[in-house]
């Protein structure tokens, strides 16, 4: 007769239930339940409910980086407010920083890069930050050098680069500069390459990073190159276009390869998405490679929304995960999921939109927000878990 | 050996498919811990894995009566409940608002203790569906709950040390606040 183990046999059922009604395999089950945010308060119920929690949370798909995006008015004080979204429980969750570390009053709009990054810069002052929920924020100790309207900024290892978006005045509208966060001062390296010389502002140009490199696409023409920190120069040009339907590219790092995005059709008449992988060779030259994914056709409706604006398309992405957003229309954000060497595509409601950030700037921004990381803002009053 | 009156005639298998057959289910016979005996009908018993390993895959006769030590015979009343519900929907095409209404009533008035109870049975009897309804169940027991609350539902022992138990408070001490018990 197969009867299964009963870690007490000696006792009846009843009494087995009394001590520890909720245990092992069903306790476990039970909080595979509950949304990442909900779990905060089980893991400090008893010792084994700390184990279970543990256990539970180590299936990689509990854990998803989560999308922030940041909706700043356009009217001083500037105020910035941000709604978080949880992939793995699609639960939109209220950021409140007004409660402590408040963000740089008023310095400018805020801006970001590429996904982790967010920057505000002025003549005077330069503040950023790279923590998932940017609630601490860096001040430079002094601005960049060399006065910006529109720069691209981005974080390479423990340096933060700034380059081109010069104000008309200046000497030179391709100048690059480099913050080192550890030591506190700038660094000035070699101008950007000629060619962006009439589109070094970000509105043209797309950023990705890794620790070791910046890399910089012009989004019309899909010309690639890549800026060392080290070395402090430009390598390049790589020409990433995959072909002519393809008239506007942004790149980014997905499971840790660099994948460019491509528009196809044309500003007025935007036909698809696509994506394709970037090889980076041992000598740091870039190569094309293939096709990816492609955005289903009821997505890219979604995407070009219902704005009379000429679209404008931002990829933010961390891990395996990529958010398409339209700055003329954020009403529909598409996500991709890259797996297994396949794409898996949804659309999801901004929730941060609504009447009153509708007309405002809005940042898109990814998060690694793991328990720990949580219960801190948790901790802090950042996130409400109601 | 088994107390059932109708147990002979249903055990029996007539030969040939067809209209006859439909009349005389086959039944699966169990006892649960207080003695109570129940005849399932076969589609509903293989519902249940431990029931069917135990006649399917040890090839055990219908006649024998499975003794469920480790469950009450009200846990077996609800557990046939839901097992029938269930193969009810299977041949229904559109029952989900239907499923939605059953579950509800199904937990309405249970008490937490005895949603542990039957979701432990759920587990033990290895019914895959309904452990998972029933995990869901009590997960919404646990969300929004402050810890010394779930603790009390729970019947958990604090079991961290004075020092370690502070300093898992001062990582978060908003858990450890009174929550208003009413507050979803």
């Amino acid at each position: 007769m197969a009867v299964t183990a009963n870690p007490k046999q000696n006792q009846t059922k009843a009494a087995v239930e009394e001590e520890a009604p909720l245990y092992g395999d069903v306790l476990e089950s039970v909080l595979s339940k509950l949304h990442l945010i909900h779990l905060l308060s089980a893991c400090h119920v008893s010792k084994s409910w700390n184990r279970a929690v543990s256990s539970t949370l180590r299936f990689s798909n509990r854990v998803k980086p989560w999308l922030v995006v940041h909706s700043q008015t356009t009217r001083f004080p500037y105020v910035v407010s941000a709604r978080a979204y949880d992939p793995a429980s699609h639960v939109w969750v209220d950021v409140d920083r007004s409660l402590h570390h408040p963000p740089v009053k008023s310095i400018s709009t805020l801006r970001s890069s590429h996904s982790t990054l967010l920057y505000m810069l002025s003549p005077s002052k330069f503040a950023f930050s790279l923590d998932a929920l940017h609630l601490e924020w860096s001040h430079a100790n002094t601005p960049p050098l060399v006065w910006r309207t529109d720069p691209i900024v981005a974080v390479v290892g423990h340096r933060v680069v700034v380059a081109g978006g010069a104000c008309d005045y200046e000497d030179d509208p391709l100048a690059v500069e480099m913050y080192d966060v550890k030591v506190g001062t700038w660094d000035t390296c070699e101008s950007m390459p000629a060619i962006f010389k009439d589109s070094s502002a970000s509105t043209w140009l797309s950023v990705a990073a890794d620790e070791r490199r910046m890399y910089v696409t012009e989004k019309c023409s899909a010309v690639t190159y890549s800026f060392d920190p080290e070395s402090k120069k430009w390598f390049g040009p790589y020409d990433l276009c995959p072909n002519p339907t393809v008239f506007s590219s942004v790149i980014g790092f997905v499971n840790g390869r660099l994948v460019l995005a491509g528009v196809v059709g044309e500003a007025e008449d935007v036909k698809g998405v696509k994506l394709w992988e970037v090889e980076v060779s041992d000598d740091e030259s870039l190569e094309l490679k293939e096709m990816i994914g492609d955005m289903p056709e009821t997505m890219v409706e979604k995407l070009k929304g219902e704005s009379d604006c000429k679209p404008s398309f931002s990829m933010s992405y961390m891990g395996g995960l990529v958010c398409f957003h339209n700055g003329s229309d954020p009403s529909d954000l598409i996500l991709c999921e890259l797996e297994n060497g396949g794409c898996r595509w949804t659309s999801i409601r901004n929730d941060a939109v609504n009447d009153g950030t509708r007309m405002q700037r809005m940042v898109v921004t990814y998060a690694n927000l793991g328990l720990p990381e949580l219960q801190k803002a948790v901790q802090v009053g950042a996130l409400k878990i109601l | 050996m088994s107390t059932s009156t109708d147990n002979n005639a249903s055990i029996t298998q007539e030969s040939g498919p067809s209209a006859a057959v439909q009349d005389i289910q086959k039944k699966i016979v169990v006892r649960t811990a207080d003695g109570e005996v129940f005849n399932l009908k076969e589609e509903v018993a293989m519902e249940i894995d431990i029931i069917k390993t135990f006649f399917q895959e040890d090839s055990i006769s219908y006649e024998t009566v499975m003794p469920l030590p480790n469950v009450e015979g009200w846990e077996m009343v609800k557990v046939i409940e839901y097992c029938t519900k269930h193969v009810e929907l299977k041949h229904k095409v559109d029952g989900y608002k239907e499923r939605k209404a059953f579950q509800a009533l199904f937990v309405q008035n249970l008490s937490t203790k005895s949603l542990l109870a039957l979701t432990n049975t759920a587990n033990y009897l290895e019914v895959k569906y309904l452990l998972d309804f029933l995990c869901q169940a009590v997960s919404e027991q646990i969300k929004n709950k402050d810890v010394d609350y779930v603790r009390e539902l729970f019947g958990v022992e604090n079991d961290f040390n004075d020092e370690e138990y502070e300093q898992v408070k001062a990582e978060a001490p908003w858990a450890h606040e009174n929550l208003n018990n009413d507050l979803h």
